[in-house]
Parts: structure tokens; C-alpha cells; sequence
């Protein structure tokens, strides 16, 4: 028999018991809980509420509908110093209340989250909240309007990027009424008044003499009440008897933090376009999401979620998926794509800017074999999809990973959970039959002459090169009527004109598989196809190697560039050369240089793989080789460009 | 969050430099579409999981996938019997399904106790039901009878004898035993899981071995 812990110890270790679990209990557990999970957090109007629920400020007024549910004594401290002012007074002045403009403050947050409200007669008819950050930590900040019945949010992610959704829901009117409703200086006078008739709290009312001072109303919630202890104070304007600052107190046990309410501009009227997001630039997507159903309880209406298995495999199911999921990418029937997809409708909207933003999806070529995802879910399957993701000179074959599973609140339904990898597998050619690309490279060098990328404008680049085969940005097609204000022009046989804010910044070529057509040749004396020792012995030898560089792109960081960065060789920055930034791991941003007159060889761990920027002639150069030969080739702009307003 | 369009050029440089050297080098590296930085996040630390778990089902379902296995095996290691570990498992998670948006913990730690103090209450419900109890005992006695595969010697401890002995302890000393000798807590883990403080804990442990081992030595001689 044992004697210790230790011995005890070496028994346990000694016995041979089985824990092994069945895999088929595991996986239907997991979709029984996250069903539950789904059932308990329906829809991202519900998160979206809940969040709010869960700030601050309605926390704070929860407390106040509380001490009206229970009914307790009212102790006026301040029986002797009897006060004229009674909160009858305020609550006729908010009679025919039209505009209101509040501010909730959080204590150690410089921001406040705003509302501002429109009221017809008897009831609100808009209201428009921002809450930045700290009351929106897991959403980012938010813009929410609710105008006419719709709710429309304006979500940025943390690079700045918008994203408008549109929600229209029968009660997602409420949900913002409800949201007001804790604000909403009516309310809590309302509130405060049945406190007074019902008791629950310590009031004390404090009239100053000189008409210019507020009258201060302190209310203490006492015990048996949750929120015993917070204190309120309210701050009424002597001459309008309207509330002008209400500061909540919280107990420790509750937040610890103080907030308050700033209520101005009483029935000063609001722009129309406060309540809209009309002003919002054209180009910031905007995802109408009013297809999404629910039903009572404010649940997906599944029948409008991915596809139904029916006696397909899983496998079969899930190409099925795959299939109809790029299709509706090609024919960019958005709406049915984010039907698909198996996600909150915020996500969805993620997702899909995902698969569009960077490429325009032409054709669907190959749906490779699908297999068991490893990285996601039991359930997951990845389908190889082989597509066509850009037409111009040329087109680029890309192979996108598409992941579909059962949905978690009906596994007989498959939806795509998401993309995992779109990597290009083929640079493939156009056939030319008009020959143009020849007939363009044949003068591209005389054209090119006649321009200066300093001074050109894009209408004298589209004068001298022609109307361009395709506007592009990065991967994704662009109308030539609608273009932003940076692109790409493609022209054939692999000449670009890239656009900056309005202004020509580079141009140059890249060597296209099997293209062997002479083409772009900067300064009469470098070309794409050229050996590095070609290259140097015209452009003279390199000051610096630098070998095995690696740029940080393939280790797992993100890198950008950022604004006038690229001016770094035009005094702005003092270093010399290419400049981009990356991401450490504590998602710091840091400087990379690519320094100019530097030959960075065999980078990435790829021999042949080189970057070498220099000035020449004047005249600022990129080249890219590959195999140790100048793959792409551009000149850039050298003088600080001119913003076209 | 995705994406990073700060300006043409960028999108320039990643487009001559990173996709198409893909082909040429057959390297198999993201496209731009998704930034290797979202790869990194992927692999976010437990701790976010936790945060995220509160409002997404995905976060939730990573945890599941981190924490079933520990959970049943606990559950095995209390109740004896898979199909009763497989019932508690199911209860543990579901409960945390229901209630993981009002749970208040913020690190895997958290999340971790919080798991273990709903398995070993509902693993310690299952077995107060009369009923259950004898079934476990029953199925423990009829294992001793018949013996298993590291049971040579009758004077050896073996699983179902030993869990027959723990099962005579109270509930909550027998989740100490559970936690502290088949899940190698340390006590101040099983002190937060339990709700005591940890040299509560210790002094616990310190009697209950006394008694466990009374028990098993009752066992070992077929006194009971």
C-alpha cells in the first residue's frame, strides 16, 4: 500500500487506463455546443446590441430600471432646505423635444461615444451613434444610423479601411430605440422622477440662489438594488429646466469608472445628412444585407443559408459548394455569395471584400481534388478551385483554396467558411492576333521619349501610349469611368503605367513567359531578359552585395509601404533608396530599406532572385530579376507628386 | 483588417515582386490577397481565444478543440465509465455554450478552471444520484472480480479497485484526488477550481490519503 503522495503517485502513473475518446461523440458535441452557442448569440444585430448592452452607459441605466422595478423608501436628506424646483418641471420642458446631441464620457477615455437624436411629435425618428473604441473594443469603431426604418453601420477596421452594411430588420428599429432609450435625457429624468414616487434611492436637491448655476440632483442607490451604491448626479439648466450633465459613479464592484452624459444643442436642428452616410466616398463598399431573415426569436432563417447536403458525400457537397460559391464571384451576385457563406453577416461582409477586393474573378478552369482541411475544423474540406482571375495582356491563373463545412445551427447545410490561399499558379499569355503588341513595343522606347514622368499627366500618357488594354488594381478589374485614384494601366505585352493619387509614377515593363518580343528599354540601355553582369556593365558595377536578404515578406509579416515613402530619396527621408515598412511582432511597424546601389542577391532564400534601385542618368530605376536575369523593369518619378484635387 | 491599400505603388511592388516571383520560383507563399501578417494572427495565443470566444462561435470551437480531450479524460478518471464521461463532457460544454458570454474570465487560466469547476460539478451531480453511484460501484466490482490486463496479482491496485476506494470519498475529495494525481494540477490551480484556498487544499489532500488509503486496503482484502 502506499505511504505518501509519491507513492500514491507512481500508482496512478502505473495503471493503464483507458481515456481515448470516440471521435464520432467529439464531433457531433462540437456542433451540438456551437449550435448552442449560435442559438444563444443569433446575428450580429444581437452581438451588436449585446456590445452595447454591455457598455457602460447602459449598464448605468440598467441600474436606474432596476431601482423602478423594486420598490423601496425614499429618504430625502434634505427635508429642511425645501427646493422650488420640482422634476416635473424638467420633464414638461422636454415636451416637443426635437433634436438632441448627446456625449457619453468614460472616465480616462478622451473620446466620447456620441448620439445624436431627431424626434417628431411623440417619437424618435433618426438617430446616428458613433462609439469609438473603448465602447467598441471587439468591433472597432462604429458608426451606426437609423433613418427611415434602416439601419445602416459604417464599421473601419484598424488600418482605416470602411465598410458600410446594410441591415433592415423589423426590430432593428428597436434595437436603436432601445439603445436611445438609455440615453435619452427624457428617460432618465423619467426614471429619477419614479425613483422620487417609488423610492429607492437617497435624492438630495440642491437650488442655488443665482439663476446661472445648475440645480443639482444627487441620487444614491441603496441596497437591496444591484447597483447599490453607484451615485447619480444630475446637473439642470435653472432657466430651460432641461438636464445638461448626468455623471454616474460606479461602485467598484460594477466598473469602478465614472461616466457621464452631456446633453446639448437641445432643438437645434441636425443636417439630414447626419442621419445618412451620403457622405460617405462612393468607394467604400457597402454590402446590402437586407436578403438576411430571421425568424421571431432573431435567428438566421436557415433556408436562405449555404446548401443543403441531401444524399450528396461530403466531398460531393462540398465541390457542389465550391462550384456554385466561384460562380457567384464571376458573375459578382454578391448577394447570393454571402448566402453561401456561413457567417455572421459582418464577417460575411469581411469575407467577401476578402475574395473581391483584389482581383476580378473571370473563369472558373478546374476544381481540384478536395480534402480534409487540417487547420479548421474536423468537418472542414478544402477545395482546390483553379480560376481566372485577370484579363488584359495577359491573364493570371490562380488557385484558390476554398474551406466548406456543415453549418454549425443545421450540419445538414454546408456553407464556405473561407478562402485559406489564393496564390497565382500560371502567368499565361493572351494570344495577340492583331499582333498589336508588337506593332506597341515596336515604338514604345520613341513614345516614352516624347514624356517626361515627372511632368506627364496621365491624359498625355493615354495620348502618346494609346487608351491602355485594362485599368487594374493590383488583381481586380477596374471601369475605366470609375477608376480611384491610384491604378494600374496595362498595355501590351507587359507595359504598365502605374497611377498615384492622380499622378503618373511609374512605367516600365515585366518579362512575360515566352514573350520574346524586344520591348521597353530604359536609357537605350537596359531591358528585361538582360544577365546582372549585362546590367551592370552598362549602369556601371553595384557599391554594395547584399546577399540572402530577406525582405520579412515570406516570414510570416506584413509589410506596406507608407505615404511619401517613396520621396525618401528626394530629402524627405534622409536615407537614400526603397523604403517599406513591416510589421514586428508586436505589430510594431518598422522601416526596411532597400538601399539604392545595392545589389540584394539571391533574396528570400532564392537564388537568382535580386533587387537592384539606382539612379542613372537622372533617371531613378527598379529592377527585378529572377534566375539572375531583369525580369521587371521601371522607371519611377523623381520629383514629389501634385495632388489633383 | 485584411487588406493594405495605402497606395498603388504597394500594391505595385507586390504584384511584380511577390506574385509573379511565385511562379517563376514556384514558391508556394500567400498571394497579397491575404497578408502574411493575417497568417501570423492566426495562430493568436490562447489568451484572445478566450476574449474572442465570448461573441464567436469559431474561438469557441478552437477551445473545444484544445480542451475536449482533458475534459472527457477527466470525466473518464471520475466516473469510471466512458458512456457517463461521454454524458458529463456533453453537460460541460453545452453549459459552456450557454454561458461563455456572460463567463467574466479573460485567459486561458480562466478558462481552463472555469471548464474544470463545471466538470467537476456535474461529474460530482452524476454521481450523487443514487441510482449511478451503485452502477459505477457495480461496474468497478465486476472489473475486480473479473480482472484486466494489469491485474496479476489480486494484491495489486488496480483502476477499478482503486476508483471503487475513491469512490467511497466525498464528491469534493474526490475531484482533488481526480485533479490533483490523474490531471497533475498543481494546488493552486485545483485551489481556484475548487473554490479554497490552496493550503485548504493541501491539509485536504493530506486526509483524504489517509482515508483512501483505509479504503483501498478494505478493498485489497475483500472486506467491501
Amino acid at each position: 500500500m502506499f505511504k505518501n503522495e509519491n507513492d500514491f503517485k507512481k500508482i496512478i502513473d502505473g495503471l493503464n487506463i483507458n481515456t481515448e475518446p470516440n471521435p464520432i461523440h467529439r464531433e457531433n458535441l462540437r456542433r451540438q455546443m456551437l449550435s448552442t452557442f449560435n442559438e444563444t448569440h443569433a446575428g450580429f444585430w444581437q452581438k451588436f446590441g449585446r456590445t452595447i448592452m454591455k457598455s457602460p452607459i447602459t449598464k448605468l441605466a440598467a441600474a436606474a430600471v432596476i431601482i423602478i422595478a423594486v420598490a423601496m423608501s425614499v429618504t430625502f436628506l434634505d427635508k429642511s432646505m425645501p427646493s422650488a424646483y420640482a422634476l416635473e418641471q424638467t420633464m414638461k420642458a422636454y415636451e416637443g423635444l426635437r433634436f438632441v446631441h448627446i456625449k457619453h464620457f468614460k472616465e480616462g477615455e478622451s473620446e466620447p461615444q456620441e448620439i445624436w437624436v431627431q424626434y417628431d411629435d411623440k417619437e424618435v425618428k433618426k438617430i446616428r451613434c458613433y462609439s469609438p473604441l473603448w465602447a467598441e473594443p471587439k468591433e472597432g469603431p462604429l458608426t451606426a444610423v437609423w433613418n427611415d426604418g434602416k439601419m445602416e453601420v459604417l464599421a473601419k477596421d484598424e488600418y482605416g479601411n470602411q465598410t458600410i452594411f446594410i441591415r433592415q430588420r423589423k426590430d432593428s428599429g428597436a434595437e436603436m430605440l432601445e439603445i436611445l432609450r438609455k440615453a435619452d435625457p427624457r428617460n432618465k429624468v423619467q426614471e429619477l422622477y419614479q425613483l422620487e414616487a417609488e423610492g429607492g434611492a437617497e435624492i438630495k436637491t440642491s437650488e442655488p440662489k443665482l439663476k446661472s448655476e445648475p440645480i443639482i440632483i444627487t441620487a444614491k442607490i441603496l441596497p437591496p438594488c444591484n447597483d447599490a451604491g453607484t451615485q447619480m448626479v444630475l446637473y439642470v439648466d435653472q432657466n430651460t429646466k432641461l438636464v445638461s450633465r448626468l455623471i454616474f459613479n460606479k461602485t467598484k464592484e460594477r466598473d469602478g469608472n465614472q461616466h457621464s452624459l452631456e446633453f446639448s444643442d437641445y432643438n437645434i436642428a441636425v443636417d439630414e445628412n447626419v442621419f445618412t452616410f451620403k457622405n460617405v466616398p462612393e468607394n467604400v463598399p457597402r454590402y446590402d444585407l437586407t436578403w438576411q431573415k430571421y425568424d421571431e426569436n432573431a435567428r438566421y432563417d436557415l433556408s436562405e443559408i449555404g446548401l443543403v447536403q441531401g444524399q450528396l458525400e461530403d466531398n460531393e457537397i462540398a465541390v457542389e459548394l465550391a462550384r456554385q460559391f466561384m460562380q457567384t464571384l464571376i458573375d459578382k451576385n454578391y448577394e447570393k455569395a454571402a448566402k453561401l457563406l456561413g457567417d455572421t453577416p459582418a464577417h460575411n461582409t469581411a469575407k467577401l471584400h476578402q475574395f473581391t477586393e483584389f482581383q476580378t474573378f473571370k473563369k472558373l478552369l478546374l476544381i481540384e481534388e478536395p480534402a480534409r482541411d487540417a487547420n479548421s475544423s474536423a468537418m472542414a474540406i478544402t477545395v482546390p478551385c483553379v480560376a481566372v482571375v485577370h484579363c488584359s495582356s495577359w491573364m493570371v491563373v490562380v488557385r484558390a483554396n476554398i474551406s466548406v463545412e456543415p453549418y454549425m445551427a443545421d450540419p445538414n447545410r454546408w456553407v464556405v467558411l473561407d478562402c485559406n490561399d489564393i496564390s497565382n499558379k500560371q502567368l499565361v499569355m493572351i494570344t495577340d492576333p492583331t499582333n498589336t503588341t508588337s506593332t506597341f513595343m515596336k515604338n514604345i522606347n520613341a513614345k516614352l521619349a516624347s514624356l517626361d514622368i515627372n511632368k506627364s499627366t496621365v491624359a498625355d500618357v493615354i495620348a502618346v501610349l494609346g487608351e491602355p488594354w485594362a485599368y487594374r488594381y493590383h488583381r481586380k478589374d477596374l471601369e475605366k469611368d470609375n477608376l480611384p485614384e491610384d491604378y494600374t494601366m496595362d498595355y501590351p505585352g507587359g507595359f504598365m503605367v502605374s497611377i498615384y493619387k492622380n499622378n503618373v509614377m511609374l512605367w516600365g515593363s515585366l518579362q512575360l513567359p515566352g514573350h520574346e518580343i524586344p520591348g521597353y528599354v530604359f536609357s537605350d540601355s537596359t531591358q528585361t531578359g538582360m544577365t546582372l553582369d549585362e546590367v551592370f556593365k552598362k549602369l556601371g558595377p553595384p557599391a554594395k552585395i547584399v546577399e540572402d536578404f530577406d525582405d520579412g515578406r515570406h516570414g510570416g509579416k506584413e509589410i506596406m509601404f507608407e505615404d511619401n515613402t517613396i520621396y525618401a530619396n528626394m530629402g524627405i527621408n534622409e536615407r537614400k533608396g526603397f523604403c517599406f515598412y513591416r510589421y514586428d511582432s508586436n505589430g510594431e511597424k518598422t522601416r526596411t530599406y532597400l538601399d539604392d546601389n545595392v545589389l540584394y542577391k539571391d533574396m528570400n532564400k532564392t537564388k537568382g532572385f535580386c533587387f537592384y534601385g539606382t539612379i542613372s542618368e537622372g533617371k531613378r530605376i527598379k529592377i527585378i530579376f529572377m534566375d539572375n536575369k531583369v525580369y521587371t523593369i521601371h522607371e519611377y518619378r523623381t520629383e514629389p507628386i501634385k495632388t489633383i484635387e | 483588417m485584411f487588406y493594405n491599400k495605402r497606395n498603388g505603388y504597394f500594391i505595385d511592388y507586390l504584384f511584380v515582386l511577390q506574385d509573379f516571383f511565385t511562379i517563376s520560383c514556384n514558391i508556394s507563399a500567400a498571394g497579397a490577397i491575404i497578408p502574411a501578417e493575417m497568417v501570423g494572427a492566426m495562430a493568436t495565443d490562447t489568451d484572445d481565444l478566450v476574449l474572442r470566444a465570448h461573441t464567436e462561435a469559431d474561438a469557441l470551437g478552437q477551445l473545444y478543440e484544445l480542451y475536449y480531450e482533458r475534459i472527457f479524460r477527466f470525466c473518464v478518471y471520475r466516473l469510471f465509465s466512458k458512456d457517463a464521461a461521454e454524458d458529463v463532457t456533453s453537460t460541460v460544454f453545452l453549459a459552456a455554450a450557454r454561458s461563455i458570454r456572460t463567463f467574466p474570465g479573460r485567459t486561458e487560466e480562466d478558462f481552463r478552471n472555469w471548464l474544470y469547476a463545471i466538470a467537476a460539478n456535474n461529474a460530482n451531480a452524476y454521481i450523487r444520484k443514487t441510482s449511478r453511484r451503485k452502477q459505477l460501484f457495480e461496474k468497478a466490482a465486476l472489473m475486480t472480480a473479473a480482472g484486466t490486463d494489469n491485474d496479476h496479482d489480486s494484491q495489486n491496485l488496480n483502476w477499478p479497485r482503486l476508483y471503487a476506494a475513491i469512490l467511497k470519498l466525498k464528491p469534493k475529495h474526490q475531484t482533488i484526488i481526480t485533479l490533483r494525481f490523474f490531471e497533475n494540477l498543481e494546488f493552486e490551480q485545483i485551489a481556484k477550481i475548487i473554490n479554497a484556498r490552496e493550503a485548504t487544499v493541501r491539509m485536504t489532500l493530506h486526509r483524504i490519503l489517509k482515508k483512501l488509503r483505509n479504503h483501498l486496503q478494505a478493498v485489497v482484502d475483500g472486506e467491501e
